[in-house]
């Protein structure tokens, strides 16, 4: 099994240990296999901000 | 939150001060009771601040407020909620923070993801979000500062709510 | 099973114009003096793993700045590079094949392919992903645990940053450093603060748009106050009064002008912007009814051009007046035209009788002249020219002709017809002049009725049937649009003050109407939390936040599983660095020097510590540093071969600064590992190689490289010998 694999199995292992959001903690730890792993993450988190951005202009153009 | 609710909870705490953490976590024992909650039990003591029945299954609090967007969660606090957990119970961090845009976050509490003593952001905690409790009691929050707002600013704030609360059945001071 | 190498062949690549040689053995032994092209042959395996990534600066060799990778021939030009590395797979052979022609540019890719042991072809992404999948190494795994370089690793010893990344390599924890690196990489941390920011400028918006309602009443407030609206009279109810005072005040206006206005029901609230609508057209409208400005601008126009006309009578009559007298005075004195006419023709007549006989009395007198010329030539005076018959004393009856009396009579005639024509011209002047105050007179009159007829258009109907006076009749007008005009006057001004006080009431009402809405809009104060967009905000920050929160939690485990793998490695490799580092200084019972991970904010580093746990390397010498580096190669070299990991060890001068006899302990170090994983060496002569090229155990392969002749710069690199051991 490649290294990455094996690091990944082992916190994926932690992830269920603690039992909190384990779908989603899986979903990311896969990602971390990619070769882009770094670049999906930081446009995952651009996109989640870019909706809080959204969001907030939305309620204040609905109260103006 | 709402603009009043907002509101009269500033002023609240303009006129309570130190006293304002305990009258809003009395407010939201009496949302818990008027939401149905099948028993509540108030804490005086450290640790957990709010012990609730809640469909059947037990649930603690601890209880929080905050002016801006931050809380700190001290180590006794999150033994307490292990204590609770491990005891059966459901743990939970509750916070109402002070601008506008808060509204009741009730966190479940998961071991490891929180250190004690630190500053969080509220924000922190919206990812252990339980909706259903939220749910529950933000309307009858907002009603019970509306109708006992008067009272819990007055002399003996606590004492005044510990009266109204003392009108449930499900009610008990520990 | 891990591919190994097991042959090389090179055409053109550096030192080498074509070579080929086995390397199938446990340990390849490539030994030659310098400049023979023994590291050459070192870097064409590396070259035909990694290509451009093993030259110039993209390599981080420092020495590689200038590299040159194609052979220059004895003219200096550069021609084909090519080097076939064949590899010894589970399934057979496979062999990496990478070509640059002559004159490729640093932009161009090579021609790199993988022939599989079925005969199959890959190129580009395919050759690459079976690399990775065969286990072979990527650059950066290369250059930090399975090649020394000529110039060595011991300079990134000594930069600490590498150091630790090359040490958690030994420890096998790149991965868990790698992992831990792209999650904390993401800064959860701060992406917390991000969402915090927006939620406060969000919070300081919506606390500002939420106050507005109450200023802009306040400010209502006050320009109703500016209008004599004060506070205290300000109440729900008002707009209506005041709208309803507005119509009254337009219902009396209609009344006192003489119209009937068109008015809005006003009877509640809901009427108000009808109403409204009905204030904004109401002076136009007003105007429009009343027609003030016409009737006034009629009557003062009427009155005007009956003045006028009243006024061009008087001078009329005058003149007519005078006129007709001179006429009258004229004809007295001339009598009238048709008795002037009468006397003038007789005059005429006379006159024109009077020149012809004078006319006749000149033909007469003509007449005689000329026959008392022929007389006085005629052969005889006594007989007439004309017909010859006597006329005796005709001559002297045509002298006394033109004597004196006939020149009496004639000047007779010529005064008759002188004073006749002199009566025909005072005759003439007479009747014109006349004639002139006649017609003079008949104009003035003609004037005088046309102004009269003017006069006349002005005045009302049935005048002329009245009898009366006309010029009476208007003056009786002109005082009645006099009157008029004076009333329409006064309800011009009347207007104009009731639509003034309706335009300062106008604007009242619309001031208390926007105040009405602004004390609505307070009260409703909006709400937040009613909109969908509230919703959706709270769902895009417990998005944000959960992912924030995801990414510090794998990166804290991140971190432990990091922190646990790392105890329980360093006993294990440390052993292994120990034995290497015993074998290489020759010290085997040494503690030596061993890799110790500490926890730190960014997390775990790694340094090298002695058997007291102080750090090495500033004290280590030059000698000490290479055996260092060469023992944690060989250490993490073992670690990947034991961990099933494709690993072959390049070594390239590893001797270098090294005594003989830790040359020869390098030596044992050598061979310990290539019986676990296969080594190859470049070395100059001397302890090292000899020990390489005498010793049995590992099996070995020792090639010897010809000297470069000093004669022949250019000529490629010769294998002088070849053995196996």
């Amino acid at each position: 099994m490649r290294e990455v694999d094996e690091v990944i199995e082992e916190l994926e292992r932690r992830v269920r240990e603690r039992g909190v959001r384990v779908e989603e903690r899986v979903a990311l730890l896969r990602l971390l296999a990619c070769d882009e792993a770094r670049e999906q993450l930081d446009e995952r988190r651009r996109k989640l901000i870019e909706g809080v951005r959204r969001a907030a202009a939305t309620l204040r153009g609905e109260l103006a | 939150m709402k603009p009043e609710v907002h509101e009269r909870l500033r002023e609240l705490s303009d006129e309570t001060d130190k006293e304002y953490g305990k009258l809003v976590q009395k407010l939201l024992a009496i949302a818990f009771l008027e939401a149905g909650a099948e028993a509540v039990t108030d804490r005086c003591t450290q640790g957990i601040d709010l012990e609730l029945t809640w469909r059947g299954r037990r649930r603690a609090l601890e209880v929080k407020t905050c002016a801006g967007g931050t809380l700190r969660l001290g180590a006794k606090d999150l033994a307490g909620l292990a204590a609770r957990e491990e005891g059966g119970a459901t743990a939970y961090v509750a916070v109402l923070g002070g601008r506008l845009l808060d509204e009741w976050i009730i966190a479940r509490f998961h071991r490891g993801e929180l250190a004690p003593g630190e500053l969080y952001s509220i924000t922190r905690l919206r990812p252990y979000r339980e909706a259903e409790l939220e749910a529950a009691v933000a309307a009858k929050f907002d009603d019970a500062l509306h109708e006992h707002r008067a009272a819990a600013a007055g002399r003996n704030g606590q004492r005044a709510l510990d009266d109204v609360l003392a009108r449930y059945p499900g009610y008990r001071r520990a | 099973m891990t591919p190994r190498p097991v042959r090389i062949e090179l055409r053109g690549f550096r030192g080498w114009t074509e070579g080929a040689f086995e390397l199938d053995r446990d340990l390849t032994v490539i030994v030659g003096p310098n400049g023979c092209g023994k590291s050459s042959a070192v870097n064409a395996l590396e070259w035909c793993l990694f290509g451009r990534d093993a030259e110039l600066k993209a390599s981080g060799i420092d020495e590689r700045a200038d590299w040159e990778v194609a052979h220059l021939d004895e003219r200096g030009v550069a021609g084909d590079v090519e080097v076939r590395l064949a590899l010894e797979t589970g399934e057979g052979t496979a062999r990496l094949v990478r070509r640059r022609p002559a004159g490729a540019k640093p932009r161009d890719e090579d021609d790199f392919s993988v022939e599989l042991p079925d005969e199959s072809v890959l190129r580009g992404v395919e050759a690459v992903q079976w690399m990775g999948a065969a286990g072979l190494p990527e650059w950066g795994t290369w250059r930090r645990a399975l090649c020394q370089h000529q110039e060595t690793a011991r300079a990134r010893l000594t930069a600490s940053g590498d150091r630790s990344t090359l040490l958690a390599s030994l420890l096998g924890l790149e991965t868990h450093e790698s992992a831990r690196e792209v999650l904390e990489g993401c800064k959860p941390g701060a992406l917390v603060k991000e969402i915090d920011e927006e939620v406060g400028a969000l919070e300081r918006d919506l606390l500002a748009r939420l106050a507005r309602p109450a200023e802009e009443q306040e400010e209502c407030e006050r320009g109703l106050a500016a209008l004599d609206l004060e506070r205290e009279r300000l109440r729900p109810t008002l707009a209506l009064e005041l709208a309803r005072g507005l119509l009254e005040r337009a219902r009396a206006l209609g009344a006192e002008l003489g119209f009937a206005p068109e008015l809005p029901d006003c009877e509640s609230e809901h009427e108000l912007p009808r109403v409204a609508d009905w204030v904004a057209r109401w002076p136009e409208r007003a105007r429009e009814a009343a027609r003030v400005d016409a009737r006034l601008r009629r009557a003062s126009g009427l009155r005007a051009k009956l003045d006028a006309a009243d006024q061009a009578v008087g001078p009329a009559e005058e003149r007519w007046r005078q006129a007709r007298d001179r006429a009258a005075g004229e004809v007295r004195a001339r009598g009238d035209v048709a008795t002037q006419e009468r006397l003038l023709s007789e005059a005429r007549k006379a006159r024109d009788e009077a020149e012809a006989a004078l006319r006749r009395d000149d033909a007469a007198r003509a007449l005689v002249r000329d026959a008392r010329e022929v007389l006085r030539h005629a052969h005889d005076p006594e007989a007439c020219p004309v017909c010859a018959a006597r006329a005796p004393g005709l001559a002297a009856r045509l002298e006394a002709e033109l004597a004196a009396g006939g020149e009496q009579r004639h000047a007779a005639l010529e005064d008759d017809c002188g004073e006749r024509g002199a009566r025909v011209e005072e005759l003439e002047r007479g009747l014109r002049a006349t004639r002139e105050l006649v017609q003079a007179e008949a104009d003035a009159r003609a004037s005088l009725d046309r102004a009269h007829g003017a006069l006349s258009e002005f005045l009302p109907a049935g005048h002329a049937a009245s009898g009366r006076d006309p010029l009476a009749a208007a003056r009786a007008e002109l005082e009645r649009l006099e009157r008029d005009v004076r009333d329409l006057e006064r309800g011009r001004r009347v207007l104009d003050d009731a639509l003034r006080a309706h335009h300062a009431d106008a604007e009242r009402l619309r001031a208390v109407q926007r105040w009405r809405e602004a004390v609505l809009r307070a009260e409703r104060s909006a709400d937040p939390t009613s909109s969908p967009a509230w919703r959706e905000l709270q769902a895009a920050l417990d998005a944000a936040a959960a992912f924030a929160a995801d990414l510090e939690a794998l990166g804290g485990m991140a971190r432990e599983a990091q922190e646990r793998a790392s105890e329980e490695r360093e006993r294990e490799v440390n052993e292994r660095l120990g034995d290497h580092y015993g074998r290489i200084t020759g010290d085997e019972g040494a503690a030596g020097v061993r890799v110790r991970g500490k926890r730190t904010p960014k997390g775990l580093t790694f340094d090298l510590e002695d058997a007291r746990g102080k750090r090495v390397l500033a004290t280590l010498n030059q000698a000490a540093l290479n055996s260092v580096s060469l023992a944690l190669l060989l250490a993490q070299a073992e670690e990947r071969a034991r961990a099933g990991r494709a690993a072959f060890v390049v070594l390239d001068e590893p001797g270098q600064s090294l005594d003989d006899e830790h040359q020869a302990g390098l030596a044992r170090a050598i061979e310990h590992l290539a019986a676990i994983c296969p080594v190859i060496v470049a070395t100059p002569p001397g302890a090292l190689a000899e020990r390489l090229v005498e010793g049995r155990e590992p099996s070995r392969r020792v090639l010897k490289l010809a000297p470069r002749d000093p004669g022949e710069p250019r000529r490629g690199a010769r294998i002088e010998s070849r053995e196996e051991r």
